[in-house]
């Protein structure tokens, strides 16, 4: 029988992922109720809510987070709007995840073969899978479903919240469905998560395609169709019922060619790899743009996304301000200012911030690698510590300077279409990048310590939490004056509202190439430990 | 001429001493055994020779050159194949090989493609899919491509099968016809005495025992197997005979390589119809010292 054993499968698939999938449960449940209390008491006047529709009704907001609808903009509305796609994406995150672990990479890791040799049918392991995710789906759509409505029971009642519930199981379902497909086409687990995400990212674009032009296009996508359950409005559960018969099409597909193909191939051979390295790679700089290539063009797309969102909503700030105190009270307050310049200093500070992360990620990794004993490679060839640590400060440095960039223009290209006065390019990128100096900072200080204190190194990343806390929060939380005074953002010019202050600029700088200096003389000194 | 050169080094790891008055001598031309139980100091060894580990005391030298202070210099001129091979998971076997080689400095990689057939690697593959042999391979292969004076080998064969075991031993022969030297570490001593000139074994960090694998089988025993036509009578007491016990039709005996001469000369009193030598290998060689 071709699933013999399911059950017991299923039993042993429970029992490997009982922490891991409560997390995940705990985390996506938790965070969903507790934002739909939370919205409540952000907005909540009708007032504000209305302000905030305004605000959303431009292009860049749509494409993000769909089409504002309804006819008044309510709060539970309002909840359903701002959340469902985020939600579905960490739903859709969660079950490509788990299929495929149970699914490719246990192929590839040959765990499955032991399983496959005990009297189990051909399919139980899908099978099982699928039951498993279908089970976790139903729950995360039961439980949110009922949560909110008990939590929110009298401004939200309970056939949208369930209709809320049951768009974002459902959608679960159908990205667990494809990414079964996925196992059975590509023979490596990373192919599987990369085409995974990849048709993920592709439906979102494609939905948000729909939402901006054409409606017919978002039904070709799951978050699409799942979209225009309208929960709370039009409640439609035709589109929930078109959700699970999507996932049935994709299971059954998976299930057929499952059952025809040989274990541990694939429909796409893995394409072989170069057998050659290029030119490019045979140099120590070549190997660290290399290895980090990935990441930093992810990061690079992030950080400008990042920065077009904001920019998006630079439109309606000043009516926005006015009728929110909580976000008010984000800003500093300086009269000559309007609310808009004032919000644009705050973002390009988050912006930088943010952009820091896979800098620091980047001169770190000469630690990580180190620690993998990957170093030993290069450090017993004919490359001197300095030039490598070199490659590793310099790329870092250099993409530093290319995030803030990407961030500005980010920033810039959403912000001047939406805004009655546009700020010129130039002038968005002095502003941004005076943020530069406090930027070689940070790098400096995680230079310092992979020379110098390597098994603490990480302590920097506490440090750029440090720095966004009293930025982000500082001035909400009413925090003492010195806080701000113990990072370099503190002694940064806020431009265009703060004046100029070049003495800091360079103070930081120095401060900055000190720590580098210190860092280069300790890494020449220490022992490598591989 | 010197080629490799320890002097009472020491390195301290905290207050643990992992190497105690380390000495060791490579000369130009030969494959040195280093061979020593797991966590006795190799890889240490190898390291502060590499300039990647910095010693507490004494000096390490490689071609005359400060290892530490000369690191790049000397590197210029080694091939190495540390003994924990970790690769990049998203590079190709290939991609590594040619990176290894050029990062050497001089650019020649004669023989990189016969290597890669002769150690059957698919150069292709991602090096995430690579098994523990086969990222041994591709170090092995990227070391024996290029052209060194000399090759730091630390147990380079721990993940390699009997055939590709052969493949390598015949790679070390062939660098040592070209008069380059080989610092070979092992805990597996077959390897080492098929192709090594010397050893130094170490153990806890102390060089225990140094010399010709010749001068070393002469501080033990030899055992061999005898049978005789007539009763074989007395022998227990004659000098140098550390044991003997009887075996099928004849005995074992376990002689004192040195005396092994007058013993025979009894022995043979009593008309010898079979014998048989088994000289003592470094593994039992290996154990007096594991013991001792
Ligand atoms: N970085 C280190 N810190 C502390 N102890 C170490 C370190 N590296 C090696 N050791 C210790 O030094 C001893 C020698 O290790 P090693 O040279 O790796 O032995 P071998 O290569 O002969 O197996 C071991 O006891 C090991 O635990
Ligand atoms: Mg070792």
């Amino acid at each position: 029988m071709l699933v013999h054993n399911t059950k017991r499968l299923i039993r042993f698939i429970l029992r490997r992922d009982r922490i891991r999938l409560l997390v995940w449960l705990v985390s996506i449940i938790g965070l969903t109720l507790i934002f739909s209390v939370f919205f409540g008491e952000m907005f909540p006047t009708q007032e504000e809510r209305d302000i905030m529709a305004e605000t959303l009704k431009n292009h860049a907001m749509v494409a993000m987070i769909g089409p504002v609808y309804g006819e008044t903009y309510t709060q539970d509305i309002m909840y359903a709007h701002e959340m469902l796609l985020f939600s579905i994406v960490s739903v859709a995150i969660m079950n490509i995840l788990f299929v495929a672990r149970h699914t490719r990479k246990d192929e590839e890791l040959g765990r499955l073969e032991v399983v496959m040799s005990q009297p189990v049918g051909r399919l139980a392991n899908l099978a099982s899978t699928f039951v498993v995710a279908i089970g976790i789906n139903l729950i995360i759509a039961v439980l949110t479903g009922v949560g909110i409505f008990a939590l929110n029971s009298d401004t939200m009642g309970l056939n949208g919240s369930l209709v809320y519930g049951f768009s974002l199981g459902m959608s679960g379902l159908c990205y667990a469905a494809i990414t079964a497909l996925f196992a059975q086409v590509f023979e490596t687990n990373l192919g599987v998560v990369g085409f995974s995400f990849t048709f993920m990212i592709v439906s979102y674009l494609v939905r948000a395609a729909g939402d901006l032009g054409s409606e017919a296009l978002s039904y070709l996508s799951p978050m699409g169709v799942a979209y225009r359950t309208y929960p709370y409005y039009k409640n439609n559960w035709l589109m929930i019922i078109l959700l699970v018969l999507i996932s049935l099409v994709f299971a059954g597909v998976a299930l057929y060619l499952n059952s025809v193909r040989d274990h541990g191939a694939g429909l796409v051979a893995s394409k072989p790899g170069r057998t050659h390295a290029t030119r490019f790679l045979q140099s120590p700089l070549g190997l660290v743009l290399r290895i980090s290539r990935t990441s930093t063009i992810a990061w690079l797309v992030g950080i400008y996304v990042l920065g077009a969102s904001y920019g998006s909503v630079l439109g309606d700030l000043d009516s926005f301000f006015e009728t929110n105190e909580m976000f008010k009270l984000m800003l500093p307050q300086n009269a000559d200012y309007t609310m808009t310049e004032q919000f644009i200093t705050l973002i390009l500070v988050i912006l930088a911030m943010c952009g820091l992360v896979p800098v620091l990620q980047l001169v770190l990794k000469i630690r990580g690698e180190e620690i993998r004993g990957r170093n030993e490679h290069i450090m017993a060839r004919a490359v001197s510590r300095k030039s490598y640590l070199a490659c590793y400060v310099f790329s870092s440095a250099i993409l530093a300077f290319i995030m803030q960039f990407a961030a500005v223009v980010g920033l810039w290209s959403s912000g001047s279409a939406v805004m009655d006065s546009p700020l010129s390019l130039g002038r968005m990128l002095a502003n941004g990048l005076v943020y530069m100096p406090a930027a070689l900072l940070l790098l400096g200080i995680a230079v310092f310590f992979v020379g110098c204190l390597p098994k603490a190194s990480s302590a920097v990343w506490v440090y750029l939490g440090y720095c966004f806390f009293t930025e982000y929060m500082g001035n909400l939380l009413k925090l003492p004056k010195w806080t701000k005074k113990l990072t370099p953002y503190g002694y940064t010019p806020k431009l265009p509202v703060d004046e100029m202050k070049p003495l800091n600029l360079v103070l930081i700088t120095v401060i900055a190439f000190v720590l580098i200096w210190a860092g280069f003389a300790g890494f020449n000194k220490r022992d490598l430990e591989g | 001429m010197v080629i490799l050169k320890t002097e009472d080094l020491v390195k301290k790891f905290g207050n643990f001493t992992a190497l105690d008055k380390v000495n060791l001598e490579v000369k130009s031309g030969e494959v040195y055994g280093f061979i020593g139980p797991n966590g006795a100091g190799k890889t240490t060894t190898i390291r502060i020779l590499l300039g990647i580990l910095q010693a507490t005391g004494g000096k390490a030298s490689i071609f005359g050159m400060d290892s530490w202070k000369d690191a790049v210099e000397i590197h210029k001129r080694i091939a190495y194949v540390p003994g924990e091979v970790n690769l990049w998971s998203n590079l190709t076997g290939g991609e590594v090989i040619d990176l290894f080689v050029s990062l050497r400095g001089n650019n020649s990689k004669s023989r990189r493609d016969e290597l890669i057939e002769m150690f059957d690697l698919d150069p292709s593959k991602k090096c995430r899919t690579y098994s523990k042999g086969n990222r041994q391979k591709v170090a092995l292969v990227a070391a024996f491509a290029s052209d060194a004076d000399l090759y730091i080998l630390d147990e380079p064969t721990s993940g390699l099968d009997p055939l590709m075991e052969k493949v390598f031993q015949k790679c070390v022969k062939e660098v040592k016809n070209e008069g380059k030297s080989v610092l070979l570490s092992s805990h597996i001593l077959s390897e080492v005495e098929k192709l090594c000139d010397k050893v130094s074994i170490i153990r806890q960090g102390r060089i225990i025992e140094s010399g010709s694998l010749k001068e070393l089988r002469h501080l033990t025993r030899t055992d061999i197997y005898v049978e005789t036509r007539q009763e074989l009578l007395g022998l227990e007491s004659i000098d140098g005979v550390l044991g003997l016990s009887k075996k099928d039709e004849g005995y074992l005996v376990q002689i004192e390589s040195d005396t092994i001469g007058h013993v025979m000369e009894y022995i043979a009193n009593f008309g010898i119809v079979r014998l048989e030598s088994m000289p003592i290998t470094l593994e039992e060689l290996f154990m007096r010292h594991y013991e001792g």
